[in-house]
């Protein structure tokens, strides 16, 4: 609940609708102690006093602040008494609507088939009826009364929540922890009140917030109409109609300021509720945060000039709202032309983002915020957005691990094959498409030319795969960056592909970084091995002696937990502990805390030294080169 | 294996029929005799868990593995064929599959409720099933933890302020806390960070040492399978190609789709060329007629396309299921 409340104060407009609320409601819970008068005991009023202006003394001697009725009520007294009533017909309308509503909502989601259908069936007919229309026949047949303006706003309402609830639970019963309770043979009401529930009321409370308002709106209209509460209960409603008719002769009073109390109240639950419902939308809240500082800049160096790619010294950075990220920490790395380096790093070690900083993807609220990245001899960093779109998919490319993200669901292969190929070059649109054939020919795939004109969604997660890497090399990048992209896919498809990309990049003389956990996929794929982790690079060299003879004590660990490294049957050698935090990391090695060989001079950071054979630690396992 | 046989899975089946479109079924109305389309997602598959054994199921996707274990945990029903636990049935009827028989999920996260605190996720079941007095809660709470390798006193937590693994610790902890004899992993560690995967196949056979287990461990990782498994099964596309006792099927794979998958999985001591087997997984909407793996296979003949091979005895303990080992193709 702090959570939601912080992010309720986080807009001026959220403020001033939780103050302007907050302050409505008071008044009227408080209104039997606050009023000037009771309004609705008869005998307590003076008929002398009616209509009179806001601010006038009666012949009674009370003084009206807002002015008087009809009757000779204070109308400031009839406000407060009418939003007492209104909050709580609609409040308690609401409640019992969304009890109703959820429970038959989580129910229909649990169990799933008739059921469902058929009381989803009664939801739509229910919603496609106007809620006013129905109020109003609902109490045309039930007649005038407070339970019943109750009873009539439960039923239009509660279809509306059933909804909600439905469709939230629906999400969360396919998730395991219900699995979990299924296995552990817990009785269903325990499943659906205990487990279901609480993760699916946060989406309902926003309606809900919403309901209220709508609520005590729809008791004003029907008692304006003069079929909601009978006279003799205090209602906005019926102080509003009481009045209109003196509207004109210039008593504006009796009227007005009901339906200025009113707005005021619908409005800010109104704000109220779009602010639950941001809150609950944890992407607003990050596009709100502010982008890192840039550091200092510092002396340029020039990129090798026989290197692919050069990466110097970058720190990327992600503002959030435990504080900053550090996703890379100076992170330098360069690549000759036709080079693969295997970049293996678990979770949050920053190897997806040093694959996105080079390809100038990191979006807010993420930023480069230090070094720079050459491609060939051209400084990417300098470059404006447009010089760099200009250069993904001509001189470097990427494919990531869901070719879903990269391929339009609604075009043809053949169509974003030949963009791409016309996007960056004047050739006509025969020659491109003899130049997609071939692509598609060389990742591997079976009938090209049918394929060609198939949408993505024809081909499997492995065919879908060869596309996109087709795509990225269609023409010929100095540099390819693949993040995971057989992660997902089967062995005996990701050996196929592993063998296709790796005769491709050997043609083309493409550089290309294979982003993985997997050492066994580097294994045999790789020239060098790079080994992130926490946002730095700890080890990096030829792939034989990375695997053979480690020197960082992470990559030795690593490589030590494997199974095929132990012996069958016996404990596996691990690392101790997990990935720390990268969020207000204390300053030193990075893998001290979980590493056999630190010592007190870890509590420094150690440079990555070596030429050919580079490591980050003050205790390496070999010695760098 | 002599020891008592703890889990039985006899030719069990099962069929999805997949939704049909409005068109579809104004057609069948119509009288259009078209049959429903159905993935046969398990066909026949028969195997067993003794006492205190671990059994690896390898295959991939489509191969039916988790909706095999899906049906032994009781959650889904066999459209036909067997499981019964001790001897009886696991799908009679109302009767539900007995608490013996617990899971580990593949996503740690998803598989503990978010907006529950450790205590409450450990000692629901044991307390709604009265195998723990709420006096002992306490203590139960305390030596679930202990035994996979959680500070005792974090009972009060979320399952957020975990780590990863220490979720799938939790996971784990859920499990034993109704004192299981067999517990179904689908792909326990393959959601975790490789540093991190150790730790938790330790807490495996750890537990197995301590608590006299027995696993059915689904995973596509052939390692992990190797290291834990006393027998492995593959399966694809729905059958049971082969099975042996883990040793004799690393070291004599027989099925030629098995001898592909071990060739093809990544290795970090051998820089391999990769020499991959051609052709896709197919749908299992639409399977191959004959052996599921002949489109693919590089000694296929006529009569693979034509019949299934039956799982044979080709040595003792070790099945498999190809026209190779009865007289040739």
């Amino acid at each position: 609940m702090n959570v939601w409340m912080r992010l309720l104060f986080a807009t001026r407009s959220g403020t001033i609708a939780v103050i302007v609320f907050a302050a409505i409601a008071l008044a009227a819970i408080a209104a039997p102690w606050i009023a000037p008068q009771n309004p609705y005991d008869l005998a307590a009023l003076d008929l002398r006093d009616a209509r009179l202006p806001p601010g006038s003394v009666g012949p009674s001697g009370h003084v009206f602040a807002l002015g008087s009725d009809v009757l000779g009520r204070d109308v400031l007294a009839a406000i407060l008494y009418g939003l007492r009533m209104s909050l709580a017909v609609g409040v308690t309308s609401s409640v019992i609507a969304l009890a109703i509503g959820m429970l038959l909502g989580l129910y229909a989601a649990y169990k799933g088939g008739r059921i469902d259908s058929l009381l989803m069936r009664l939801v739509d007919l229910q919603l496609s009826f106007p809620t006013i229309l129905v109020a109003l026949i609902l109490l045309a047949v039930l007649g005038k009364g407070l339970e019943k303006i109750v009873l009539a706003l439960v039923l239009v309402q509660w279809a509306l929540f059933a909804r909600t609830a439905r469709a939230a639970a629906l999400t969360e019963v396919r998730k395991d922890y219900i699995d979990a309770a299924r296995i552990l043979r817990l009785p269903e009401w325990r499943i659906v009140l205990v487990h279901l529930l609480p993760n699916c009321l946060p989406p309902v409370s926003a309606v809900a917030a919403v309901q209220v308002a709508h609520a005590i709106s729809l008791e004003a209209t029907m008692s304006f109409l003069g079929v909601g509460l009978p006279i003799t209960e205090p209602s906005l409603g019926l102080l509003i109609a009481s009045g209109f008719q003196y509207l004109l002769s210039g008593d504006y009073w009796i009227s007005v300021f009901p339906g200025v109390a009113l707005l005021l109240l619908v409005g800010s639950l109104n704000v109220v509720a779009d602010g639950l419902r941001a809150a609950m939308n944890p992407r607003l809240e990050s596009a709100r945060a502010k982008l890192p500082p840039l550091l200092p800049e510092s002396v340029q160096s020039a990129p090798a000039a026989e290197a692919a790619l050069t990466v110097d010294r970058v720190t990327t950075r992600f503002a959030s709202s435990q504080g900053l990220v550090n996703a890379l920490n100076g992170v330098s790395l360069t690549l000759r032309r036709g080079e693969v380096l295997g970049l293996v790093g678990e979770s949050g070690s920053g190897k997806s983002v040093l694959g996105r900083s080079i390809m100038g993807l990191i979006a807010p609220p993420g930023r480069i915020v230090g070094g720079d990245i050459w491609l060939g001899t051209t400084s990417l960093t300098a470059l404006t957005e447009e010089q760099r779109r200009a250069l993904r998919g001509s001189r470097m490319a990427m494919v990531l691990q869901d070719p879903l993200t990269s391929l339009n669901p609604v075009l043809r292969i053949e169509t974003q094959m030949i963009e791409t190929i016309l996007a960056h070059e004047n050739v006509s649109k025969e020659q491109a498409r003899a130049r997609a054939l071939r692509a598609l020919e060389a990742v591997g795939i079976p009938a090209p030319e049918e394929r060609l004109k198939c949408y993505p969604h024809q081909l499997s997660g492995g065919m879908r795969q060869r596309v996109a890497i087709a795509i990225a090399l269609l023409n010929r990048p100095d540099v390819l960056i693949a993040d995971e992209p057989t992660t997902a896919l089967d062995v005996t498809i990701q050996s196929q592909i592993l063998a296709q990309v790796q005769q491709l990049v050997r043609e083309t003389g493409t550089a290309m970084i294979w982003i993985t956990h997997d050492l066994g996929v580097v294994a045999g794929l790789a020239d060098r091995i790079a080994v992130m982790y926490l946002g730095h690079i700890v080890e990096i060299g030829p792939t034989q002696q990375i695997l053979s003879a480690p020197a960082h004590p992470y990559t030795a660990g690593l490589l030590a937990s494997i199974p095929s490294r132990n012996e069958r049957g016996q404990p596996l050698q691990q690392l101790r502990g997990s990935t720390p935090s990268p969020v207000g990391l204390p300053p030193g090695c990075v893998f001290r805390n979980r590493c056999d060989r630190s010592s007190p001079r870890c509590e420094q950071m150690p440079e990555l030294l070596g030429t050919t054979r580079q490591v980050r630690c003050f205790h390496p396992l070999e010695e760098a080169t | 294996m002599t020891a008592h046989v703890l889990l039985e899975v006899n030719e069990v089946s099962r069929t999805f029929a997949t939704r049909r479109d409005f068109a579809a079924k104004l057609a069948s109305l119509l009288g259009a005799d078209k049959p429903v389309p159905a993935v046969r997602a398990l066909d026949r598959v028969s195997l067993t868990v003794a006492e205190r054994e671990v059994v690896g199921v390898v295959g991939e996707s489509g191969c039916g593995k988790s909706t095999l274990a899906r049906i032994i945990i009781g959650l889904l029903t066999p459209s036909s064929g067997t499981v019964t636990y001790k001897g009886r049935p696991v799908h009679a009827g109302e009767a539900q599959a007995p608490l013996d028989i617990q899971m580990v999920f593949q996503d740690p996260t998803a598989s503990l409720n978010p907006r529950r605190r450790v205590a409450e996720l450990l000692l629901e079941a044991p307390l709604v099933h009265g195998l723990c007095k709420p006096e002992e809660a306490e203590d139960l709470l305390a030596s679930l933890l202990r035994s996979v390798g959680l500070d005792p006193a974090v009972g009060r937590r979320f399952p957020h302020e975990f780590s990863g693994g220490q979720r799938q610790r939790l996971g784990i902890a859920r499990a034993l806390a109704v004192q299981p004899q067999l517990l179904v992993c689908d792909e326990p560690v393959a959601a975790l960070d490789v540093s991190v995967q150790a730790q938790v196949l330790n807490l495996f056979m750890q537990l197995r040492a301590e608590r006299g287990l027995a696993y059915l461990f689904i995973s596509h990782d052939l390692g992990v399978v190797r290291h834990l498994s006393d027998r492995v099964v593959i399966m694809y596309l729905g059958r049971v190609v082969e099975q042996a006792t883990t040793e004799e099927l690393f070291a004599r794979p027989n099925h030629p789709y098995t001898r592909a998958l071990l060739e093809s999985a990544p290795k970090v001591d051998a820089r391999t060329t990769f020499q991959p087997i051609r052709g896709e997984i197919p749908s299992p909407l639409d399977p191959p007629p004959g052996c599921h793996f002949h489109p693919r296979c590089p000694f296929a003949s006529e009569r693979c396309k034509r019949e299934r091979p039956e799982l044979a005895e080709i040595a003792p303990g070790h099945w498999s299921a190809c026209h190779l080992n009865s007289g040739g193709a």
